[in-house]
């Protein structure tokens, strides 16, 4: 059978989505902080970005990575094309999620910050961020999964993520309908857990369990300097 | 990009007021022409309003002085003022001597830390740190301010919340305590970075009344220590007792300004006469 195939397939599925997410995670970061600069045409930068790539089709904008920018000499393998595709799409829809968070966050707990004496990217970094991260975890949880979905789009450009492989086995064993509904099946096998993951991790931050670890070091820390616990 | 315009440290020349009279040495802070405006509205309704009108005031070190008003007569603003959270457009302030803000002039954002630790603040919304524990909340500003060893820092917290009462609620969330009991963590937290002046900007104003006087004995407690204190409040009664002078604010102006037993029992200026009167019943 075709297992090892599928196997090394859904493995490059799986580089394509952190790919991916790692870049549009940090370029919609940077976009966001952008959209509430004090600056307008940073603001406006970011805002015309978004509202571009937003309303592209992705499969158009991988088709000028790979096929368009040969013609002006950047030539891309289908790894990094596929993986910039996604970067610079869902770096749009990321920037709005984490502009909503960062905007969710009390003006209050920027001013203490600076009350207690902290530098701006030392508030931005222990206060504002990680309060953004939790007001945007649904919503970016739900783009992980369409990420990983999403990378099936690569196979118009022969990206070798699983429905690439399919077609090609399709090809050899002109039986689709087994070896399509196969791949879906990989497809939700991955996507369902990681979607599952999310809803678990958000209730374990309305709990708050969700730092067990630092807590646990803490409470170390606070037993080695005499404070019981 | 780092301007250095005016050293922090170390009185300036012609910094001792010689016509400050009783004044005893360099102010702790000293405020002197403050004005503040902000815009409000857009496109062609967009106007300037005038919250401080050229407002001057010293604290002395060890002084505690109460800010009063009406609502809206800029108290919050000058009390925001003072720790350059609101940064004026025009006038001077001085800290220890030290030229801190002079006529849009402002320090580096390295030396702001600096003054902004000296100056410690405590919000009517508490404003502590969802995300982290009590005792976390008040070692932060420590590790990742005041570059503070993780063990020093969390025995300083440890100690200040103690001293306002809360040494069995280190390991819980704000959002697990009432409000009396966040604003004492505000205020541990205001005070594990040893500031020189602490100012309040009505610190009781968002609490439950019977809540109330469980943040007042901590700030009663602190004045008997002799900490300088700034305090913008509505609770007149604790003005009246704890201040050393009180300030009557009206209108972005100071209307008068004078020791408790004259704003409270004597005022000269009719404004503040009927506005103690409301209070008086």
């Amino acid at each position: 059978m075709y297992w090892p195939t599928l196997g090394y397939a859904t493995l490059h599925t799986l580089e394509f989505t952190v790919l991916g997410l790692a870049g549009s995670l940090v370029l919609g970061l940077i976009l966001a902080l952008m959209k509430i600069s004090q600056l307008r045409a940073i603001r406006g930068v970011a805002v015309v970005y978004t509202e571009i790539l937003k309303n592209t089709p992705l499969l158009v904008v991988l088709f000028v990575i790979y096929f368009g920018l040969p013609t002006i000499h950047v030539v891309l393998s289908p790894l990094i094309a596929g993986s910039l595709a996604l970067t610079v799409c869902y770096a749009a829809y990321l920037s709005e999620i984490f502009r909503a968070g960062l905007q969710g966050v009390p003006n209050g707990q920027r001013e203490a910050g600076y009350a207690v004496g902290l530098s701006t990217v030392a508030i931005y970094w222990n206060i504002i961020l990680p309060q953004t991260f939790r007001l945007s975890l649904a919503a970016t949880g739900n783009m992980v999964v369409d990420v990983l979905k999403t990378t099936s789009l690569i196979s118009a450009i022969g990206g070798g993520e699983l429905l690439t492989s399919a077609e090609n086995i399709t090809a050899a064993t002109f039986e689709p309908m087994k070896t399509y509904l196969l791949v879906g099946a990989i497809y939700f096998a991955m996507c369902f857990p990681l979607s599952r993951l999310v809803v678990h991790y958000e209730s374990a931050l309305k709990a708050g369990t969700h730092r067990r670890w630092h807590r646990r070091r803490v409470d170390a820390q606070l037993r080695a300097i005499g404070v019981a616990a | 990009m780092t301007r250095d315009r005016t050293a922090l440290s170390g009185p300036q020349s012609g910094a001792a007021d010689p016509a400050a009279g009783l004044a005893p040495g360099v102010p702790e802070l000293r405020l002197a022409g403050i004005e503040k405006s902000f815009v409000t509205g857009r496109g062609a309704a967009r106007s300037r309003l005038l919250v401080l009108k050229g407002i001057s005031l010293t604290v002395q070190h060890g002084e505690h002085v109460a800010i009063i008003g009406r609502s809206g007569s800029g108290k919050s603003t000058l009390i925001r003022c003072m720790n350059l959270l609101e940064v004026p457009d025009r006038g001077t302030i001085e800290a220890d001597g030290a030229s801190i803000y002079q006529d849009r002039i402002l320090l580096s954002p390295k030396q702001l830390v600096g003054f902004r630790r000296r100056v410690g603040m405590v919000f009517q919304q508490f404003n502590l740190f969802p995300h982290l524990t009590v005792v976390e909340n008040v070692a932060l500003p420590l590790t990742r301010g005041v570059g503070l060893a993780q063990p020093a820092a969390l025995e300083r917290a440890v100690s200040m919340l103690s001293k306002v009462g809360l040494a069995d609620k280190l390991r819980s969330y704000p959002r697990e305590l009432s409000g009396g009991q966040q604003q004492r963590v505000a205020i541990a937290r205001t005070l594990a970075l040893q500031p020189a002046v602490v100012l309040f900007d009505e610190p009781t104003s968002a609490l439950d009344p019977e809540l109330v006087g469980e943040v007042l004995a901590v700030l009663r407690e602190l004045a008997n220590e002799g900490m300088t204190m700034v305090i913008v409040t509505h609770e007149m009664a604790f003005a009246a007792e704890v201040s050393n002078r009180v300030v009557f604010l009206d209108a972005g102006q100071v209307a008068e300004e004078g020791p408790p037993e004259q704003i409270f029992k004597a005022p000269v200026n009719p404004r503040t006469q009927s506005f103690v009167r409301q209070f008086a019943g």
